[in-house]
């Protein structure tokens, strides 16, 4: 038992053996009843209102793919915040500040590339 | 060594960026300028482009002539600003130069002459130039995706055309899955050895036993990434689809920018893995093999020009894969004979391929893109010089001599059959000789049919300068490789870094 990988492996057969094990417990106990109210689809309790594959706007679409870009921004920018003090520490500070400077620069001309493009106007 | 969190700054690592920080500028300034003063030509966008590459040549130039015979690396061994590096930084401006040239009239005619085209093309390029200085597998592949995601979208830029389309997404949905299998492999590499430097992970192959298992399975793995990269066979499939739907320049520049830095990255990263591919020969002998009798013999059938020139590539990736074969597992003269020739045949190869797709550009008309080859019936004789340089490409790139295109094949062949792999080379010059079927068939109908094409050429100076600027490379190349213009000694005291 020596083998790391030997905790790996029972935690990968565990993993299947109990999610196959529960799930068909609950489809050979469970009641079922269907009936066409249950079987629709569920909207918050509310009936659902014609068919959800219609058209939509692209400009929700890049509202959200925008949003996405610069909430990844923020991922970057937290752990540099919390690492900085530490490269201060080593006489680093001044390089590590102005790398990010760069790359925020670079996230700021999107940016404003995208206003300027019109992307953010809904109308 | 990796685990600590150390940098440095070496001095002078600033600088020695500056081809790509001055690519990666031009294409923020473009971008800006286009949306900002909203210029009503775009030509200046055009003339900024080429502007920021030129420059970016010369500093290479610069920088190429000053730099150490001996490899150095900068942000602690994650790129390698060598001659290797700008040797590729000089070839990517050029063929990124004569793309934009041949991109102007095509745009025009399509009206798709937007700014983005030309940023995209400068990220693109910066992309390429940091793939070919990547020297840790982290930044190799930001470099590939750098280099791939500007392409995916300058596929899909004629979104009017669902040719184009169907291609971007093909190539889009697949790049995709090679990617992952790309950073797959390195993330295994990266688990048996523990660390992502090329130059570390050659120290761990040396040393190692050959007992882990991992090493095969990541090379492997990053093969298959490689692979699609470069369009060779199995990994093909994309390649005909994508080629011929994209519009005619952004063909230019897959077949030749994207190529020549997947393959600059593939040197690095093979000459690193070298102690390792042993057991990789008879792989790579297959899919050499493979490439080379797929993508001839396919191309036979293709009227299409495009498609003819795609499967007419995947042929080509299979030549220049060979020369890998001869990696030996301490590097010697076979092995930098083998890398010189290949830094020659892709110098060869995206000439004569830019200005092929350049008269295919400047052949078509709104109406009548021209990529069917009996369209070109005739042409020969209406429009001789444009009639003379496609003859001249499509013989440099069946490899007739006093063509780039045969020099190009003797070099690699050579350093392939000094290597020891006859057979397979006998199998290549084979098929090499069927591709004068389908490239003489370019010719024949340009000379030898009944003068009743539908096309109608217009060429512009611009696009003018750019075909003939291929057209005297290829022969330049051909006629003198090494007196007039020492490209193949560049070649080989680029490689000399490396080893």
């Amino acid at each position: 038992m020596d083998n790391p990988y030997v905790a790996l492996l029972f935690s990968f057969s565990f993993a299947i053996i109990f999610s196959l094990v529960f799930v068909n417990l609950s489809r050979i106990f469970g009641q079922s009843r269907p009936e066409s109210e249950k079987l629709d689809t569920y909207e918050c309790g509310a009936p659902p209102i014609g068919n959800a594959r219609t058209r939509i706007s692209v400009k929700f679409y890049m509202v959200a793919i925008l949003f996405i870009l610069f909430d990844i921004e923020a991922v970057f920018v937290y752990p540099w915040a919390v690492s900085l003090r530490s490269f201060v520490a080593k006489g680093m500070g001044t390089f590590v500040f102005v790398e990010m400077l760069i790359f925020l620069g670079m996230l700021f001309l999107g940016w404003l590339y995208v206003l300027k493009r019109g992307a953010l106007k809904w109308d | 060594m990796a685990n600590e969190a150390v940098f440095t700054l070496e001095p002078g690592a600033l600088s020695s960026l500056a081809p790509m920080s001055i690519v990666l500028a031009t294409a923020f300034l473009v971008l800006l300028w286009d949306v900002i003063a909203k210029p009503r030509d775009r030509g200046i966008l055009l003339g900024f482009s080429i502007a920021g590459l030129a420059l970016a040549a010369i500093v290479s130039l610069i920088l190429w002539s000053h730099a150490d015979p001996v490899s150095h690396t900068i942000f602690s061994g994650r790129l390698a600003i060598d001659r290797f590096s700008l040797f590729f930084n000089l070839v990517f401006s050029v063929v990124a130069t004569l793309v934009l040239m041949i991109s102007r009239d095509y745009l025009i005619r399509e009206q798709i002459d937007v700014g983005e085209y030309y940023a995209l093309i400068m990220f693109s390029v910066f992309g390429m130039m940091l793939l070919a200085a990547a020297a840790d597998l982290l930044m190799l592949f930001i470099g590939v995706e750098a280099m791939s995601i500007p392409v995916y979208v300058l596929v899909a830029f004629n979104r009017s055309r669902i040719r184009c389309i169907e291609g971007a997404l093909k190539y889009f949905i697949l790049g995709a899955f090679a990617t992952a299998f790309l950073l797959y492999g390195i993330a295994l590499l990266y688990g048996q050895t523990g660390t992502t430097s090329l130059a570390d992970i050659h120290t761990f192959l040396e040393g190692s036993s050959g007992s882990h298992v991992l090493v095969p399975v990541g090379i492997a793995l990053m093969i298959v990434g490689f692979g699609f990269k470069i369009g060779s066979v199995p990994f093909h499939m994309w390649t005909p689809d994508a080629y011929e739907g994209a519009a005619t320049p952004v063909t230019a520049i897959m077949a030749t920018g994207v190529k020549a830095a997947a393959f600059a990255a593939i040197i690095r990263a093979f000459l690193a893995f070298s102690p390792s591919l042993v057991m990789f020969r008879v792989v790579l002998w297959v899919i050499v093999a493979l490439t080379v009798v797929v993508g001839n013999i396919a191309a036979i059938r293709q009227l299409n020009l495009k498609r003819m020139l795609a499967y007419s590539s995947i042929a080509h990736s299979g030549y220049m894969l060979a020369a890998l074969l001869a990696i030996e597992p301490i590097w010697g003269p076979q092995t930098s004979n083998a890398m010189s020739s290949l830094l020659y045949y892709l110098l060869a190869y995206l000439f004569m391929n830019i200005g092929a797709f350049g008269v295919i550009v400047v052949v078509g008309s709104r109406e009548n893109e021209a990529v069917d080859v009996r369209d070109w019936a005739g042409l020969g004789f209406k429009y001789p010089w444009l009639g003379a340089a496609m003859a001249l490409f499509m013989l440099s790139l069946g490899g007739l001599p006093p063509t780039a295109g045969f020099f190009a094949k003797f070099y690699l062949f050579s350093a392939v059959v000094h290597a020891g792999y006859t057979p397979l080379i006998i199998l290549a010059v084979l098929m090499s000789a069927a591709s004068f079927f389908y490239y003489l068939r370019v010719v024949v109908y340009m000379y030898m049919q009944p003068s009743e094409g539908a096309c109608t050429p217009t060429v512009s100076p611009l696009a003018a300068v750019a075909i003939g600027v291929s057209a005297l490379a290829t022969l330049w190349l051909g006629i003198a490789p090494s007196a007039l213009f020492p490209f193949l000694e560049w070649a080989q005291r680029s490689v000399a870094v490396l080893l």
